[in-house]
């Protein structure tokens, strides 16, 4: 039970998805392929807290993800194109530009899907968010529908608390530095 | 034929089939193939090394590291919109003027990094103008390739051969830059009738354009005005390098360092973004040219051309010239001018000018623009122009690069029948 005393380590290793989002409760946002980058940066705002939001065909199935970054930089680039021109330096970089410029929908700026189901851990969460650097993940059920959203953040959070280190994230008191 | 006739030949042609179907990377092929050449006894390794033409590597090396810090400083940006905004938004002038910028800056430049520069610039202002960007891009490929071909260092045949057979930049100037000149001009006229219809843009948006502001583009003004002043000492350096007794790599290397030092840019950073890959690729070519001159392949093409156009200036030079744009057009041209070269320097023994070698940079540089795959910049534009919503199709690119090169090769010919063969 999440109430009962955990270590850092219980929390990561054993703690499923499902009891962390118990805790956590955070809503997702989903978006579908076709939305406009107009509608899916409506669904973000109203939703700050989810910072990876969910894409899905239209039987709610997980196709990709966008990061909130990456819609503002989108967004951003829509309005001003020409502030990101300065920036180009490299092959990769005018690539990069000519697909943005294109890009209307959320199809067009997903990356590829990546979730956790309710009963992985938090550790391959983590693992997962690492390797694909994000900053959350969408929870899906086994046949890929969204079903929650699990946030970095707020995941470290609940880990500080249980593992009463709450200190570590507080400034230093006393000794510089050391707080073994 | 004896065994080491046949084993060189084969590791010819499959280094070849491997460059030109892309089965492996370019670099990878020609490295394996050259070593080879010497593992297999062809070419002794001593022989191998000293087929490496360090004048070519420096120079291009040195390049890259110029050209790698130029285009950190926003300058195309900066230029190119300045352009757009004194063309009044008006399509078929802007596509004069970014033609212009893209055929002087591959001169001075490679043309990769000319197109990477100019290709995001081109499709942004397209957006705007709510047109179709096929009419730009495609007009900066051929620019780039027209463009490139006028001076020493703006096209990689053109290094190779100025090291080969000791023409300097001066002599590209005098010999090539007229020629790009009138190819420039011409196309740039023979475009507004190419592109009849697709060069309209809504005035509205035209208007639009007008309120982009070109300052915003550069990115760092300092290391302009630095980067501007040392490519431009090295251009004068290039120009007088035969009165200094210097290598035309050793100006490009010399630029590289004083820039480097003045723009106090650390090494690590600047020498990670030299195009190893390509470096590499003409150090393979020239170890597989040196095995394919151990076994007397060259002198056999230089026997068979001398046997069909009985070695006449003339009918040798105009061989030459369409051959070599056919064959640049389907292969890459740079493993074929490395292959080439001993072969124009056996036949150019005793000629009375170097219209051969003119001949042969003229068709190696121009044949590059009939095809979609006939030079690295058309590949990268246009895959940009895919990544952008606008594919450019093999067929498409061949109905206006097909007419182009061959319009320019009968212009070429004329010129250099007019030149070196009257």
């Amino acid at each position: 039970m999440p109430d009962q005393a955990s270590t850092p380590e219980t929390i990561t290793q054993k703690t499923t998805i499902a009891e962390a989002d118990r805790i956590l409760r955070m809503e997702p946002v989903i978006v579908q392929a076709t939305d406009s980058l107009h509608d899916v940066a409506g669904r973000a705002v109203e939703n700050t807290g989810c910072r990876v939001l969910a894409v899905v065909d239209l039987e709610r199935r997980l196709v990709g993800v966008i990061t909130v970054r990456a819609l503002v930089n989108d967004v951003f680039l829509k309005i001003v194109p020409e502030e990101f021109l300065g920036e180009i330096m490299d092959l990769k970089g005018a690539m990069k530009y000519a697909e943005h410029l294109a890009a209307r929908t959320a199809g067009d700026v997903m990356t590829e899907p990546v979730s956790v189901h309710p009963d992985e851990s938090v550790r391959s969460a983590f693992e997962r968010m690492h390797a694909h650097k994000l900053n959350g993940l969408p929870i899906t059920s086994r046949d890929e529908t969204v079903i929650g959203y699990v946030d970095q953040l707020e995941l470290l959070l609940v880990w500080v608390r249980a593992s009463g280190r709450e200190a570590l994230l507080e400034p230093a008191s006393g000794d510089a530095g050391d707080g073994q | 034929m004896t065994l080491e006739v046949i084993t060189g030949l084969a590791i010819f042609g499959v280094t070849y089939l491997l460059i030109a179907t892309e089965r492996v990377h370019k670099t990878l092929a020609a490295m394996a193939g050259g070593i080879a050449m010497v593992l297999l006894g062809i070419v002794s390794q001593e022989q191998a090394f000293e087929e490496i033409d360090f004048n070519v590597i420096f120079l291009l090396a040195g390049m890259m590291i110029l050209a790698g810090i130029i285009r950190q400083t926003g300058v195309f940006g900066w230029i190119a919109v300045r352009a757009a905004r004194f063309a009044g938004g008006e399509p078929f002038r802007i596509l004069v003027v970014l033609s212009v910028i893209t055929a002087v800056a591959s001169a001075l430049l490679d043309n990769v990094t000319t197109v990477v520069l100019v290709g995001p610039i081109t499709i942004f202002l397209a957006a705007r103008l709510g047109m179709n960007p096929f009419p730009f891009l495609m007009s900066e490929i051929l620019a780039s390739n027209i463009g490139g071909a006028s001076t020493l260092i703006g096209d990689p045949p053109n290094i190779l051969i100025g090291s080969a057979a000791g023409l300097d930049f001066g002599a590209f100037l005098v010999n090539m830059a007229p020629l790009s000149a009138i190819l420039l001009v011409v196309y740039l006229v023979a475009a507004r009738w190419l592109f009849r219809g697709q060069l309209t843009a809504d005035p509205a948006l035209r208007a639009s354009l007008l309120e982009l502001n070109e300052r915003e583009m550069i990115t760092n003004p300092g290391l302009l005005r630095i980067s501007l002043i040392v490519l431009g000492l090295t251009l004068v350096g290039f120009l007088v390098h035969g009165i200094l007794h210097l290598e035309p790599a050793t100006i490009a290397l010399a630029g590289a360092v004083v820039l480097m030092l003045l723009a106090k840019k650390s090494p690590d950073e600047v020498l990670r973004e030299v195009e190893w890959p390509t470096l590499f690729f003409f150090i393979g070519l020239f170890m597989l040219v040196a095995g394919v001159i151990e076994i007397g392949l060259i002198d056999a093409v230089a026997d068979a051309i001398f046997a069909l156009t009985g070695g006449e200036l003339a009918s040798t030079s105009l061989l030459l010239l369409w051959l070599s744009a056919t064959l640049s057009g389907i292969i890459d041209n740079i493993p074929y001018t490395a292959t080439m070269i001993p072969v124009v320097a056996q036949l150019a023994e005793g000629q009375p000018n170097d219209g051969l070698w003119w001949a042969l940079a003229i068709g190696a540089d121009l044949g590059g623009n009939a095809t979609i795959i006939g030079a690295s910049a058309n590949v990268i534009l246009a895959s940009m122009a895919e990544r952008e919503g606008h594919p450019i199709s093999f067929g498409r690119f061949l109905k206006y690069g097909l007419p182009v090169t061959i319009g320019t090769m009968l212009i070429a010919t004329v010129y250099v029948w007019l030149r070196y063969l009257l």
